[in-house]
């Protein structure tokens, strides 16, 4: 069996590196002793460095943690609808999750007044929820849940939200609309503290539930029958999957929009360095797409002259070729 | 307690309209290698389904050890059963080992962990099976072959008294049909696994097969030794072709030879 | 009755020079006189390069942006107008106007349905090929897209000789540059920096090139997003801290748009700290139309009120214009 102990030990290590370097980065005037003393919680000198310490620990830091917990959420999600769809072009969105977000958000954007800013999470999640349901619900038959009918579903939901949105984005006053695009383009300057600490619980509790599922997402791999005759309680399994992958997913949009490609390939770049078998799977697709996400994020604020740049765009910008020399590296095969 | 370790007793199942089985009646001893022939779409894979309890008659008994499947918990009738189908799944890049190591689920569940038991076993189920050069390569890379042996081999990890085995030869060529029937042989012999094999390999199960069981519209038409269930008559009615059957002098079991059509 | 001879008469001058000569006097000054108006025809050049000729005044205009239907009110020529687009809401009485559609989708059916003589549209959110449509259909078309003040007042200009209103428009357009040069601030000292944001959340800033760009430099004012290329850049909390503009106005569409008090707490900006944060009708900003003069007044106001609590106490009075 290949070592994969220090494989994810190293990706934690930059986990945690892309995170540090986060804290360095960034317009604002923040010197690097700076923000040494912020994490080490010494006494700042007067209200510049009062001012630094605020930046270092209420904008960077939950912004970077937010990065990190959204990234390998998404990624996990991402292993997940894999396993259960037995497609590796699945990802977390695919069953109605990103298009009910959206229109959750559109929605509150739309309808509530201007200064109402706590709802959109809210909204957003709740959509996401329902879409997610919706397909489950249509998808279910005495027999059980089929992939097929799951991707049928997804598509028919998703097509129908897509709808909606097209409606909504048309008939919208202009001036509500720049706000409505750029969420769902992925945003993740809205991380605050209190944001952070309210999606931990969600994160870390998705992501044990689908770790302790591992040979579950496993058997699923076989295909029904095979998982039924090996003894896995084939449709429970399915549906704590689902259900799992896809709060996981719809919270984070809630939170920061609609960030793609991370779902899609990250668990990819991870089958590549740890293998397939889903108890080393989910913690190396955690840690890399956390790493990946803080990493685009960080791109995305430094690299344009023209301010910060929708970080959806750099991670598919960025991310592409990057697996792509991964996945050639191990022979081609997906 | 029964001597028979798998029994149907007239056994029905209708697909939607159509019935497929009309009262199969059939029984698998301990220790046995019972061989299950018939046409295409007769109905084999349905009934090895019913074994599996991954369907259920809509009228007649079936009985796994002497009681339902559906009295067993899932995981509980995986130690007893394993089912070999065909060609896994390669979308997703498993190793071999990784592959035959599910095969332990029944005896980790979920949340398990993996003992020194379950290596044991499943290097045990890689060496019968041929495959501890191949361990660390993915499904993908093998031959059907040697995929085929994997399947067995996370079978045989899975520990069961019994076995099912779903047209496991239908894309092998002769070198690894042989090779299969000879583990299945193996199986049977040293570890006392009883084996229900749907084929189609008229000769080969001639040689490897205990007792033969030939399903005909819906039914068992008949059971027992090779050279008793492989005459033309049966061979004709159950298939509609014309055969010849001799002795093979070398090894003295049956030989059914297809008549060509003037 | 003597018809011989009063026939004879009129033939007799009918002949003569002096009645050819008066007959085509008056049958020029009456050709001048025509319903065409005084002025017509007139010819001018949009902002296509396209050259548009109207032969006579015309009667029945279509205007396919809200601040072409405030020019035409301005001119007075209201009564001309026999559509306008569903967001042209100013003054009140242009709501109650005939629709013909959106500025992204007007709608051609209706604009020809309503049979008019010229439609006035702008290259900045009208579709060319709807333009076009309309122009092979025999429907004169003038395009204007203002980049600044003075090319709000040329457009004026321009309009109001089209409309037949060429005194008007320059009279109109005379009062607002007199008002803009009355706001103007040309050598006010401090100079703040002044963010003008189209959106709150995310913030989105108005950078060079575009109208609040030119508003709040003419009032006296230092624009905050000069360091950001694109005419609008997207700013993080952490840049309008490296900014720091001691002033922000908000462009508010339908509605007043707050910024979140998460990033309103930063007091590290000036313009949160002392509550220097003014809103301002999203029309008129976004508008290229008469009543920008009025938001340069509002945004010049906000300015010397700022300037007045910041000037050094040594200063003495009479600096600036009020």
């Amino acid at each position: 069996m290949r070592r994969t102990g220090p494989v994810i030990g190293l990706l934690g290590a930059a986990a945690v590196g892309a995170i540090l370097l986060s804290l360095f980065t960034g317009p604002a005037a923040v010197s690097f002793r700076q923000v040494l003393d912020a994490l080490a919680g010494r006494a700042a000198s007067g209200p510049s460095g009062e001012t630094a310490e605020r930046i270092v620990l209420s904008l960077r830091l939950p912004r970077a943690l937010l990065g990190f917990l959204v990234g390998g959420a998404l990624s996990s999600s991402g292993v997940a609808f894999q396993a259960l769809l037995r497609n590796p072009l699945a990802d977390p969105y695919i069953l109605g999750v990103s298009a009910g977000a959206a229109v959750g958000a559109l929605t509150a954007a739309l309808l509530l007044p201007g200064d109402a800013f706590l709802p959109l999470p809210f909204c957003a999640f709740l959509g996401a929820a329902l879409a997610a349901s919706a397909v489950f619900l249509l998808a279910r038959r005495r027999s059980g849940v089929s992939r097929e009918r799951l991707i049928l579903m997804g598509v028919i939901v998703g097509a129908f939200l897509n709808a909606f949105i097209m409606l909504m984005v048309a008939l919208a006053p202009p001036g509500r609309i720049p706000g409505a695009v750029y969420w769902l383009m992925g945003d993740l300057g809205l991380g605050t503290p209190r944001r952070v600490g309210v999606l931990l619980p969600y994160v870390a509790a998705g992501t044990t539930v689908l770790f302790l599922l591992s040979r579950g997402l496993d058997l699923m791999l076989l295909g029904d029958a095979a998982a039924f005759q090996a003894g896995l309680p084939v449709e429970k399994v399915k549906a704590a999957t689902y259900v799992t992958a896809s709060l996981l997913a719809g919270c984070v949009v809630a939170v920061s929009g609609l960030i793609g490609f991370v779902g899609l390939i990250v668990p990819h770049g991870a089958r590549v360095l740890v293998g397939s078998g889903h108890r080393r799977l989910v913690p190396a697709a955690f840690l890399l797409g956390a790493t990946f996400l803080v990493l685009a994020d960080i791109a995305a604020r430094s690299v344009s002259p023209s301010g910060e740049l929708p970080v959806g765009a750099v991670t598919a910008l960025s991310g592409a070729p990057f697996f792509l020399y991964l996945l050639r590296r191990d022979g081609g095969k997906p | 307690m029964s001597a028979q370790v798998l029994s149907a007793k007239g056994v029905r199942f209708r697909y939607r309209e159509k019935e497929v089985l009309s009262g199969v009646d059939l029984d698998v001893g301990d220790g046995e290698v019972a061989i299950l022939l018939g046409p295409n779409g007769v109905g084999k894979s349905t009934l090895l389904k019913i074994f599996s309890g991954l369907l259920a008659p809509h009228s007649g008994e079936v009985a796994l050890l002497g009681r339902p499947p559906a009295s067993y918990g899932r995981r509980e009738m995986a130690r007893l059963l394993s089912v070999v189908g065909q060609d896994p799944p390669v979308d997703f890049p498993m190793s071999v080992e990784e592959y035959v190591a599910l095969g332990r689920f029944p005896h980790q569940g979920l949340f398990g962990g993996s003992t020194a038991e379950d290596r044991r076993e499943a290097g045990r189920a890689l060496e019968m099976c041929g495959l501890l050069d191949l361990r660390s390569r993915t499904l993908g890379e093998l031959s059907a072959g040697e995929r085929q042996r994997g399947t067995v081999a996370r079978a045989i990890c899975q520990g069961a008294k019994v076995m099912l085995l779903d047209e496991p030869t239908a894309f092998l060529d002769i070198y690894h049909r042989v090779e299969f029937y000879e583990i299945v042989s193996r199986l049977s012999g040293e570890c006392g696994i009883s084996a229900l094999v749907a084929s189609h390999d008229l000769s080969l199960c001639a040689e490897y097969g205990e007792r033969i069981l030939l399903l005909s519209a819906g039914r068992v038409m008949a059971s027992g030794k090779p050279e008793e269930v492989l005459t033309p008559e049966n061979v004709r009615e159950a298939y509609g072709v014309e055969v010849t059957c001799d002795r093979n002098p070398a090894t003295g079991a049956v030989r059914v030879t297809p008549l060509r059509r003037r | 009755m003597r018809r011989n001879s009063s026939h004879r008469a009129n033939a007799a001058l009918a002949r003569s020079p002096v009645f050819h000569v008066l007959g085509a006097f008056l049958l020029a000054s009456w050709i001048a006189a025509l319903p065409a108006g005084a002025g017509f025809p007139v010819e001018r050049m949009d902002d296509r390069g396209t050259t548009v000729r109207l032969k006579s005044e015309p009667r029945r205009v279509v205007s396919l942006a809200p601040s072409l239907t405030e020019v035409v009110f301005l001119l007075g020529q209201e009564g001309k107008l026999v559509g306008v687009t569903r967001y042209c809401n100013y003054p009140l009485q242009a709501k109650a106007l005939p629709k013909v559609g959106g500025i992204a989708d007007p709608d051609i059916e209706r604009i020809v349905a309503a049979a008019p003589d010229l439609v006035l549209c702008t290259t900045d959110g009208n579709p060319k090929e709807k333009v076009r449509a309309l122009e092979e259909m025999g429907i004169p078309c003038f395009a204007v897209a203002p980049q600044d003040l003075s090319g709000i007042y040329a457009a004026i200009e321009r309009v109001g000789a089209l409309l037949g209103s060429g005194d008007k428009a320059h009279r109109e357009t005379g009062a607002l540059r007199a008002r803009s040069a009355r706001a103007s601030r040309k050598t006010a000292d401090p100079v703040p920096s002044v963010l003008f944001a189209v959106s709150t959340s995310p913030v989105i800033a108005a950078g060079g090139g575009t109208f609040m760009d030119e508003l709040l430099r003419l009032a006296g004012g230092k624009n905050a997003a000069s360091s950001f290329s694109g005419r609008y850049p997207r700013l993080s909390v952490e840049d309008l801290l490296a900014a720091r503009p001691d002033l922000i106005f908000v462009a508010a569409m339908e509605g007043v748009e707050k910024f979140s008090p998460e990033v309103t707490r930063w007091k590290e900006v000036p313009a949160f700290r002392d509550g220097e944060v003014f809103s301002l009708d999203g029309d008129l900003v976004t508008r290229p139309g008469p009543r920008m003069v009025e938001a340069l007044e509002g945004v010049s106001r906000a300015l010397d009120v700022w300037r007045e609590r910041h000037r050094p106490a040594a200063a003495g009075k009479g600096r600036g214009d009020r």
